[in-house]
């Protein structure tokens, strides 16, 4: 799970739950244990962005699953209450962002608007934060939508307006949803594993590369032959030994061919 | 059951979508300004939208039939297809509508009368009869519950003389059309493969067991069946499977309440189909023994050859051979 966070307070009670170590100060704090990081991004559109971009580079294994957290307004909720984005806008720009909702929770799914100032004016049935938009948009180009979520937690309502809200209370408003926002983070990691391509075929894929030279084109076709050998139940360790015995790329391609023929008949 | 509604500005007070809002009470409606905005974005996932597709409704403001090229084997020389709801409850793997989609939403488009209006247009154009499908980008009852398509389109297709409608179908749900006459120019298709194909590949269809049920109390009441043994896949035992299907579906059902049976190979445009493979790089259907031609994945020449004329020697046994269609690659 990728946490982009905008504030410290925010970020204190994830940082504890899952005991997540620092690992650098800049350009943005950086916590991570296992397959858990967080980056604290400051408060707005730009820093979240170039926070995202800086998580991005940190690993190279696309379609990951990316949280923004944080806390924020909203029309009709009350203080305290979690909730999920089901729609992003933005109040400068007319494009709009609908995180698939997929995961089971309990967390109410509404909209939000990011906005370019800290807003005192509520609409009802909508949230408002300096982030998501931002956030969204910059994940986009390495993970797919249903693995990018964002959550927030009121802060501030028509009741209970912004002016009168204390950021010495973000870290309770956040501690009280950590299990529930677990299970959510849960699902969205195991789904997230439901899409890797298996190791196993890139491993067989890189170690017959490593014995022949094979072209552009021929690669693609080695690597389609080992992944439908995996879709088949083959062993891969076969074209291991395939590879070795050929002479060359050609031979190589159409030697599988051939150990796979009997085995494409559907079962 | 659906819990997130992603209604279109302009359909929302709609009585059809006021129907449906009426229907799920508890779920959440977020309004979207344009059907695209939801449906459309690449970067979206089909395969895990399929765990818990949202309904979007909207107005179809394009064009609402469309031709169906002579390849599709059945119906007359005027041929069309309509569809009201864009993706399916099921979930099978040999479906192109995994590769033509950006996501499984399910895409319902309330505005009924506006596909009358071009329905009853293209019907009244010639005075050979027309047919609509409207199974293609769907099921054409599996969600019923919801649409309520059957139910508002079969009285409207009662008073066209001169338009045939086919549903095609994988659902038992047919109580829409058990509680009414059954409609003279009207066909229920239902789609099958062997049990042992559908177990693996059409997830969440009901048993073939309980779809021949269904088809067979249809059958009974007077309507006219459909059976689309599409597609074929090759696989082990692919003779005594299908004569067993064939079996099972033809032993109970009476000749004369046969409209057509159509056979058609598993077959994909290439661009779906690598999509879907990408989708599903684990699925062993995919590792077949298929070759791209022509903009189409399917199985080579004499494989499918071999399958439709073991279809077709099989079929013979139970139904008139003119009664029987190939649909072409």
């Amino acid at each position: 799970m990728n946490f982009v966070i905008a504030f410290p307070g925010e970020a204190q009670p994830i940082i504890d739950f899952y005991d997540l170590q620092k690992v650098g100060k800049q350009p943005f704090p950086y916590y991570q244990i296992d397959n858990h990081k967080l980056v604290i991004s400051g408060m707005g559109r730009e820093r979240t962005a170039q926070a995202v971009n800086y998580l991005k580079n940190e690993s190279s294994t696309p379609n990951q699953a990316w949280i923004n957290l944080g806390i924020a307004g909203h029309g009709s909720l009350e203080i305290g209450q979690p909730f999920l984005a089901g729609k992003i806008e933005d109040d400068l720009s007319e494009n709009c962002f609908y995180p698939p909702q997929i995961y089971d929770h309990t967390f109410p799914v509404t909209c939000l608007k990011t906005c370019s100032q800290p807003c005192s004016f509520y609409e009802p049935d909508l949230g408002y934060d300096m982030e998501a938009h931002a956030f969204y948009s910059t994940v986009l180009s390495v993970s797919t939508r249903e693995l990018v979520q964002v959550i927030k937690i009121v802060s501030d309502n028509p009741g209970s307006p912004l002016a009168s809200f204390s950021p010495k209370e973000v870290p309770r408003l956040i501690e009280n949803h950590l299990e529930t926002i677990a299970l959510l983070v849960n699902q969205m990691e195991k789904t997230s594993l439901t899409i890797q391509l298996e190791p196993e075929i890139s491993n067989t894929y890189e170690k017959v590369r490593e014995i022949h030279h094979f072209s552009s084109t021929r690669s693609h076709q080695l690597h389609d032959l080992i992944r439908q050998a995996h879709a088949l139940g083959l062993y891969l360790g076969e074209i291991e030994s395939i590879a070795q015995s050929a002479k060359d790329g050609a031979e190589v391609i159409s030697s599988i061919n051939l150990w796979m023929g009997p085995s494409r008949q559907f079962r | 059951m659906i819990e997130i509604i992603y209604m279109e500005d302009g359909v929302r007070e709609h009585p059809r979508s006021r129907q449906i809002l009426a229907r799920f009470p508890q779920a959440k409606v977020l309004p979207c300004t344009h059907y695209k905005e939801v449906f459309n974005p690449s970067g979206q996932s089909f395969r895990l939208q399929k765990k818990k597709p949202a309904l979007i409704l909207a107005r179809q403001t394009s064009k609402l039939i469309h031709p169906i090229p002579p390849s599709y084997g059945v119906g007359g020389t005027r041929n069309f297809y309509f569809s009201h709801l864009l993706n399916c409850l099921y979930d099978c793997r040999y479906c192109f509508l995994q590769g033509m989609y950006p996501s499984a939403h399910y895409l319902m488009f309330v505005n009924f009368e506006d596909f009358e209006e071009e329905i009853v247009s293209a019907s009244q154009n010639s005075e050979e009869p027309s047919w609509f499908f409207s199974g293609y980008d769907c099921d054409s009852l599996a969600l019923e519950s919801v649409t309520g398509f059957a139910d508002h389109f079969l009285p409207f297709f009662k008073k066209l003389d001169n338009a045939w409608i086919e549903l095609r179908t994988k659902s038992v749900a047919t109580r829409v059309l058990r509680d009414r006459e059954p409609l003279e120019r009207a066909v229920v298709a239902f789609s099958f493969t062997p049990q042992e194909i559908s177990t693996q590949l059409e997830h969440g269809v009901p048993s073939v067991d309980a779809r021949i049920r269904a088809m067979l109390q249809l059958a009974e009441l007077g309507w006219k069946i459909g059976l689309r043994i599409d597609p074929l896949i090759d696989c082990t035992d692919f003779k005594d499977r299908y004569a067993k299907l064939f079996e099972n579906i033809f032993t109970d059902l009476p000749e004369h309440t046969i409209h057509s049976v159509s056979l058609g190979a598993f077959r994909m445009p290439t661009g779906f189909f690598k999509k879907i493979e990408k989708h599903y790089p684990e699925e062993p259907l995919f590792a077949s023994d298929l070759e791209s031609k022509g903009g189409v994945i399917a199985y080579r020449e004499n494989t499918e050859k071999r399958l439709k004329h073991t279809c077709f020697e099989l079929l013979e046994k139970w139904v008139s051979p003119s009664k029987i269609f190939s649909c072409e690659t």
